[in-house]
């Protein structure tokens, strides 16, 4: 499996974050599918086929979830809750990925099983670096869970 | 002299007449008893003397007559006198037995009788025999006799009427004994009586003086008890009836005091609530201690009131319960007020809390569209520089520069929010070794700069680790700031050695004036020009805030050009 073949799903209901967070992705040569999302529902949809992602191959996960907590619709922790209730899903990577650096938010996602918590800076310059090495650990170093 | 001695005394005294009068009108009355029967001996011998007199005289002369006529009734006239004679001498010797004197007398008046009668005898034999023979050969013995006999009558006589002087005068003096007795009895008694008089006077006195302190006192209690500005209310101890009861008590309840007296809380009060009275009350009694009621509902002509209650037990002198004493404090208005404040409180602290999410989401909003000025201002610098003229990249350059300190200022306001929110969490702090670690993170963040480190080992303190460290670090990163323009840079930590004990933070750079040292802990009053000194206003707000939820207190000493230290105590336990 080329490093290509896996998905990063993003789960952000922000223009500019999905434009910047793409730009990112792309100065930082990760040239993998970015599948994007713009709410908790159709997060939820896009993960087990159903709704406007009706039939999607499930076997195909994202190698990796990016994760907005402030999200419409359903929120980000509700999402995490679902994902980890069901066993489709219970293990894929998720990284919340999120303005708020409330200790509330950050304890509530690790309690609902989120697998680290990054927030996004307001500098770009910066902002682009944390996506570099989040691409290159859930990319590349990490060792996800075999189907 | 008390009064009672003095008493005693004219008791005594009084005791000593009574007695002595009594055996002195024993001994008068036994005296003048004495005195009459000798009186009327002394007659009974007179009268017997006078018999004897009498019966010789007429011996004398039926003698005569018979010596004339021989008549035989003379004869009998000498023998019946002659008898009359001799019972009258048996008797004075009888009256005369345990007088010495006159029994001598009496004897001898026998003896004189006896030669009368001898001689009259004679006169009449000679008479029988020779009736015409003249003279009486006896006439001369019997006139000797009868002098004789007149002589000793007139002894005895003359004898009884001197005794009876005696014992007259004897008598007088008794009489008048008596009468002395009589003056000093009552004499004693006028002044017995007068003492009594005066003693009891005094007694009456004393006893209206008495009750009239008494009276006044009462009255003065009554009044302190009736102005008091509570509810006073006293039951008796058994069926804790009400005793006693006062104005404002009157006024609390709207019940006129003749309504209440006598009657207990169950006449009084809904049933519910006259029970909970009567088991506070019964509690106090048994407790024998003062039960303190801070809040108690309370039923009353104006509606529903709110009391605070002291019951207290008042014990009679063999420490049983003999009344309840109560005092109660209308504190309804009080209440009210409490409530409101606590509503108000309450609105407060939730408006407080609004405020804050409100502002916090305002904060964390507002970073995605700095994030968005930022990301293409550097995407348009990245892609498009080529064509853009100097200027226009400069400006851009300024949008990036600005985003990102308004980034700062809001990342420093969600913690300063942050810090108002978060609980607290103490625990022992090495203060010298936190200061130690955070100015080797800024000389590592600073490599250029030179600056002279002294702290002072083994400072700790009692509080939140990370509330702070936060706060030291802004106060040492200050230092580090305002240090950059010195040569010779020093930043010290230490603690006061003495007074409150304060920590301080000291540095030998830039300083402030003192004027403007209100400003100091405001959010984003700055004493530095930005290029001089970046900054955005925060961390000296943060840190105060900081202390302040210890429980403790920061303040500053600085003069321009000569440093500033900045001071801060943290209680050692939670307020």
């Amino acid at each position: 499996m080329s490093s290509s073949s896996k998905i990063i799903l993003l789960v952000e209901d922000n223009a500019d974050d999905e434009l910047l967070t793409q730009r990112a992705l792309r100065k930082n040569n990760i040239l993998n599918e970015l599948v994007v999302v713009r709410d908790g529902q159709e997060a939820l949809d896009y993960l087990f086929g159903q709704g406007a992602f009706a039939g999607r191959d499930l076997e195909h996960q994202p190698q990796v979830i990016l994760l907005d907590l402030n999200l419409p619709k359903i929120g980000g922790i509700d999402v995490l809750k679902r994902l980890r209730a069901d066993p489709r899903t219970d293990k894929l990577p998720v990284v919340v990925l999120t303005s708020s650096q409330e200790d509330d938010d950050v304890v509530r996602s690790y309690q609902h099983g989120a697998n680290s918590y990054v927030r996004k800076p307001v500098d770009f310059v910066q902002f682009t670096e944390s996506v570099r090495q989040l691409g290159l650990y859930w990319l590349v170093i990490n060792q996800p869970a075999p189907r | 002299v008390s009064v009672e001695s003095l008493l005693r005394g004219l008791l005594v005294l009084v005791g000593i007449v009574v007695v002595g009068g009594v055996a002195l009108w024993y001994v008068n009355n036994d005296t003048l008893a004495g005195s009459r029967a000798q009186v009327l001996r002394t007659r009974a011998i007179q009268a017997e003397l006078m018999h004897v007199k009498e019966a010789v005289l007429e011996i004398e002369v039926a003698v005569r007559g018979y010596a004339l006529s021989n008549d035989p009734a003379e004869l009998a006239a000498v023998d019946r006198h002659t008898a009359e004679a001799r019972a009258a001498q048996t008797k004075l010797g009888e009256l005369t037995a345990d007088m010495p004197a006159q029994r001598d007398r009496v004897a001898a008046l026998d003896r004189v009788l006896d030669t009368e009668l001898e001689a009259v005898s004679r006169a009449v034999e000679q008479a029988r025999a020779n009736p015409a023979a003249a003279p009486d050969a006896s006439l001369g013995a019997r006139n000797a006799a009868l002098a004789e006999l007149a002589a000793l009558h007139d002894a005895m006589s003359a004898e009884e009427q001197t005794m009876y002087e005696a014992r007259r005068r004897t008598a007088l003096r008794s009489t008048s004994r008596m009468s002395w007795l009589g003056a000093v009895a009552l004499i004693v008694l006028i002044a017995f009586t007068a003492v009594m008089y005066v003693l009891i006077r005094r007694q009456l006195g004393n006893q209206r003086v008495a009750a009239e302190q008494i009276n006044r006192s009462e009255k003065f209690l009554s009044a302190v008890v009736e102005n008091i500005p509570a509810m006073v209310f006293v039951k008796e101890a058994g069926e804790l009836r009400f005793e006693r009861f006062n104005r404002a008590g009157e006024q609390l309840l709207g019940v006129s005091r003749t309504d209440l007296l006598g009657k207990n809380d169950h006449d009084m009060f809904p049933r519910e609530q006259a029970e909970f009275f009567i088991a506070k009350d019964r509690e106090t009694l048994s407790g024998k201690e003062i039960l303190d009621i801070p809040e108690e509902p309370i039923e009353t002509s104006g509606g529903k009131r709110w009391l605070h209650t002291r019951k207290v037990p008042i014990l009679d002198d063999d420490g049983r319960p003999a009344y309840l004493l109560g005092i109660s404090e209308d504190i309804t208005s009080q209440k009210q007020r409490m409530e409101a404040l606590r509503e108000a409180r309450d609105a407060t602290e939730a408006a407080n809390r609004e405020l804050e999410a409100f502002a916090y989401s305002v904060a964390h909003d507002l970073r995605a569209p700095l994030r968005a000025i930022d990301g293409f201002s550097h995407a348009v610098l990245e892609d498009h520089r080529a064509q853009l003229p100097a200027e226009a990249i400069d400006f851009l350059g300024r949008v990036r520069t600005a985003s990102h300190r308004m980034g700062e200022v809001i990342d420093a306001l969600l913690e300063l929010s942050r810090l108002t929110r978060v609980d607290i969490q103490r625990e022992r702090i090495d203060l010298s070794a936190k200061a130690r670690g955070l100015l080797d993170e800024l000389a590592k963040a600073h490599p250029d700069r030179k600056v002279e480190l002294v702290i002072e080992p083994g400072l700790t303190a009692y509080g939140d680790l990370r509330l702070l460290r936060q706060a030291l670090g802004n106060l040492l990163s200050n230092a580090w700031k305002y240090t950059q323009h010195v040569t010779a840079a020093r930043i010290e930590v230490g603690r006061q050695k003495t007074g409150e004990r304060a920590f301080f933070v000291r540095d030998n750079g830039a300083g402030f004036d003192m004027a403007h040292k209100d400003k100091l802990f405001a959010p984003f009053q700055r004493l530095h020009a930005q290029r001089e000194f970046e900054g955005h206003g925060i961390g000296l707000v943060t840190a105060a805030r900081v202390i302040q939820r210890h429980g403790g207190r920061i303040w500053a000493d600085a003069a321009v050009g000569q440093g500033a230290t900045f001071y801060f105590v943290i209680p050692e336990v939670s307020v």
